[in-house]
């Protein structure tokens, strides 16, 4: 029995000395909920678009999410963070899109939304263009025109129309994915611009005859002397 | 913290895996040793018959060994890593089994293990065996490492290498005047100390003659068999050196003077395992070039000046300082001797890259006085309730010198591992020495935790048994401690905090071997205090010093060789 107290307690010592200097847990935030980003991004205004999803861990998973921070008035920076399964199974949705942002006045708010939705009718940063269609859509000023490959905007051109959309979303709380849903897990323009999660969800599944068969190859008959 | 755990999962699931690996290979040895089958049918007691428990642990430990060449990246996928680990564990378990078979006949042609294991108990066939085992097993380690997992080149090396061995089994009879069979009909203990040396000393050689690994199989062929047949010729005329440069072959002791048969075999034993690790260093330098020169020129000088310090350190009431050759007083004393001249080879065996004789010079003796502090200090925590000149001279306690010999070795693989990963810097040298003293003096210290032996009352009895036992343990705390050390040092501060974490996870991790092997090897120990017979205690100390170094080797799997890849997520 004291054997056995006594591993019990060199395994929790374990534990806690690889917990607090495993490399690892250097300078990498854990979040549960869209609240916890608020902490780690600062200044505004400021879009907090999620790029990617990935897990770590054999039978014990560890989620990471990867978070691009655009701000108004500077490049953009890359952030990633642990969270929980239950938080990245309920974000998946949500993957191209404006989790957290920050409007000029510091006011914070969460709704999932376009990237760059803060951004759109910012007088500051660009102005309404009347189209030949007669629509007026959104373009930012020369000075910021690298905004649209920040926030991945591809040939998505914001309306007033959209806008307004968004705003009542925004009041509703409410997830809006676009008006032809491009944005989101399913969306067209996400797909592309943040392709590497789609790209290794697209990866071949392990098959123990492939390997073995390439394994032989490689080993027994294909190696050169 | 998941990740932790996840990893602390991994390393567990592993344990139970290559303990699942050694269940195989217990009926997979059944399948080349028929006549072996009562090792495995039945539950083995190491103190019924301890040169069946030598023979058959020998062979456990030797798959421990070859197991420690592997690795097993994480990164790359699960069941990809199980796979490649599972194939070449096969392959390992496969061609040592063959090739023991082979060597075995080589070596035992006109004896049968039942006769000489089973009924007549033949120590000199037991010990033989053992070191075969072990030795076979150095070389296929070597041979993994070397191969690069390409079976093409495993084969062709293993084929050259089994040539070269059998053949170099059977040269002893140019080293020794006496016939092999007949002083094994006699259960000769000489002929076992004197071949069992002669056995490493080949072994060692032929390990290190594969050093490099190939490029062009062709040009790789030649440089091998180039060392192995240097390093053969060299055995003799080192041999005859450190005879004629080192020690006289007389007793500086008022009654016996001249060497028996017991005393002619451990000297042959002694000099043949420093012969051999001596040339096996060497032949990293086989072009001549000036390392080879410095190393040979370091080994030498040290030796040279610690024969005339032990004069004064353990002073004989005859002994005289600064003669050519050293007289021992007796054989422990000539254990002792050489138990500092074999450590102090093993201080310089990660020499390889000298920057400028000056440097290396500043480090060769910064390395002595650091060897000769260990062992002063971990022989004092050992043996605090010893006295040298009581157990040395006046009364020789071969178990006492046993654990001596063992310790010197131990600590001069620390000093290397030490200075190997202080990479140049004396403050980084002075830390990770102070630290692995500590770490190594409170291990010596948990024997009485692992094993039901007791040192003290079995010391002060000379207990050969516990002398095996201890000495397995003190090699398998080695093991641990130089794969605690084995990694990238980047930050001070942070290396020494992963070498305690190491240590931490190997206490984890070990006792999982200990028991678990126990169980796969049906062990049952009966200890009979009360029965005087020696041969109880031999039986539970090879069994203590196998479990022990076997658990250790395969800790040191675990804890260094399972590669989890980068530590921040790239995505």
């Amino acid at each position: 029995m004291n054997k056995l107290i006594f591993y019990g307690i060199l395994l929790v010592i374990y534990l806690g000395l690889s917990k607090s200097f495993s490399p690892s847990e250097y300078g990498i935030g854990y979040i549960n909920s869209s609240a916890g980003i608020e902490s780690l991004v600062k200044g505004a205004p400021v879009s907090v678009i999620f790029t990617d999803i990935h897990s770590t861990g054999f039978l014990i998973k560890t989620y990471y999410h990867k978070y691009k921070i655009v701000y108004g008035y500077q490049s953009y920076e890359e952030l990633i963070v642990k969270t929980s399964e239950l938080y990245s199974e309920k974000q998946k949705q949500y993957l191209g899109m404006s989790v957290f942002r920050r409007n000029r006045n510091g006011e914070p708010s969460f709704t999932p939304l376009p990237p760059g939705s803060v951004f759109i009718g910012d007088k500051n940063l660009g102005k309404w263009i009347k189209h030949p269609s007669g629509e007026r859509r959104w373009q930012f000023f020369g000075a910021y025109k690298n905004l649209v490959r920040y926030l991945g905007w591809e040939d998505f051109s914001p309306s007033v129309k959209l806008k307004n959309k968004i705003q009542i979303h925004l009041e509703q709380g409410k997830p809006f994915f676009g008006e032809n849903q491009e944005f989101g897990l399913d969306g067209t323009i996400t797909r592309k611009v943040f392709s590497s999660y789609f790209e290794r969800s697209k990866q071949p599944q392990f098959s123990t005859k492939k390997y073995l068969k390439r394994y032989f190859n490689e080993n027994f008959i294909e190696k050169k002397l | 913290m998941s990740e932790i755990f996840d990893k602390l999962l991994i390393r567990m699931i592993f344990t139970l895996y290559i303990c699942a690996s050694y269940f195989v290979f217990k009926y997979a040895h059944v399948l080349f040793y028929p006549s072996h089958r009562q090792q495995i049918l039945k539950n083995l007691t190491p103190s019924l018959n301890y040169i069946n428990t030598l023979t058959f642990f020998g062979r456990v430990l030797g798959v421990g060994i070859i197991y420690s060449a592997l690795e097993f990246n994480e990164y790359i996928g699960m069941a990809f890593s199980t796979i490649h680990f599972f194939i070449w564990s096969t392959i390992g378990i496969s061609t040592y089994l063959i090739t023991l078979f082979i060597t075995d006949w080589v070596i035992f042609q006109k004896q049968n293990f039942i006769d000489e294991v089973q009924k007549k108990k033949n120590s000199a066939y037991g010990l033989i065996s053992f070191t075969n085992a072990i030795g076979v097993a150095f070389i296929l380690k070597q041979l993994f490492l070397v191969s690069q997992y390409s079976i093409i080149k495993y084969a062709i090396l293993w084929l050259i290498t089994v040539i070269a061995y059998g053949a170099s089994t059977r040269l002893y009879k140019f080293y020794s005047p006496n016939s092999f069979s007949k002083l094994m009909i006699q259960k000769n203990g000489s002929l076992a100390f004197g071949y069992t040396g002669f056995i490493l000393c080949h072994s060692l050689i032929l390990a290190s003659s594969l050093t490099e690994s190939p490029i062009l199989i062709t040009d790789y062929l030649f440089n091998v068999l180039m060392r192995i047949g240097i390093g053969f010729i060299l055995i003799p005329v080192f041999l005859f050196l450190f005879r004629k440069l080192f020690l006289h072959n007389t007793f500086d002791h008022p009654v016996k003077t001249k060497l028996d048969d017991f005393d002619h075999g451990i000297y042959e034993f002694l000099i043949f395992i420093f012969t051999g690790l001596f040339i096996s260093h060497l032949l990293h330098f086989v072009n001549l070039n000036l390392n080879f020169k410095l190393v040979a020129l370091a080994i030498l000088f040290f030796a040279f000046i610690y024969k005339n310090l032990h004069v004064f350190f353990f002073p004989s009431p005859r002994a005289k300082f600064f003669s050519l050759r050293f007289k021992p007083v007796n054989t422990a004393d000539l254990i002792h001797i050489f138990s500092r001249f074999i450590g102090l080879i093993i201080v310089y065996s990660k020499a390889y890259t000298i920057n400028s004789p000056t440097e290396f010079a500043i480090w060769a003796a910064i390395g002595f006085v650091l060897y000769l502090l260990s062992i002063l200090i971990t022989e004092n925590i050992i043996f605090f309730n010893f006295n040298y000149h009581d157990e040395i001279f006046k009364n020789p306690n071969y178990a006492y010198i046993m654990v001596n010999f063992i310790n010197a070795i131990c600590q001069g693989f620390l000093i290397s591992k030490i200075l190997e990963s202080a990479e140049s810097s004396l403050m980084n040298l002075v830390v990770f020495w102070l630290q692995s003293l500590v770490i190594y003096g409170v291990s010596t210290r948990l024997f009485k935790y692992i094993s039901p032996l007791s040192f003290n009352s079995l010391m002060i009895q000379k207990n050969i048994g516990l002398a095996i036992a201890y000495s397995g343990f003190l090699l398998g705390n080695t093991v641990i401690m130089m794969s605690s050390y084995t990694q990238e040092n980047y930050d001070l501060t942070d290396f020494l905090i992963q070498v305690l974490l190491k240590v931490n996870l190997s206490v984890l991790i070990l006792p999982l071997f200990y028991y678990g092997l126990s169980y796969v090897f049906r062990i049952t120990i009966k200890p009979d205090h009360s029965n005087n017979d020696n041969t109880i205690h031999l039986g539970q100390g090879i069994y203590g010093f196998s479990i022990y170094l076997l658990g250790a080797f395969l800790t040191s799997i675990i804890i260094t060789q399972i590669h989890f890849g980068t530590i921040y997520p790239f995505f």
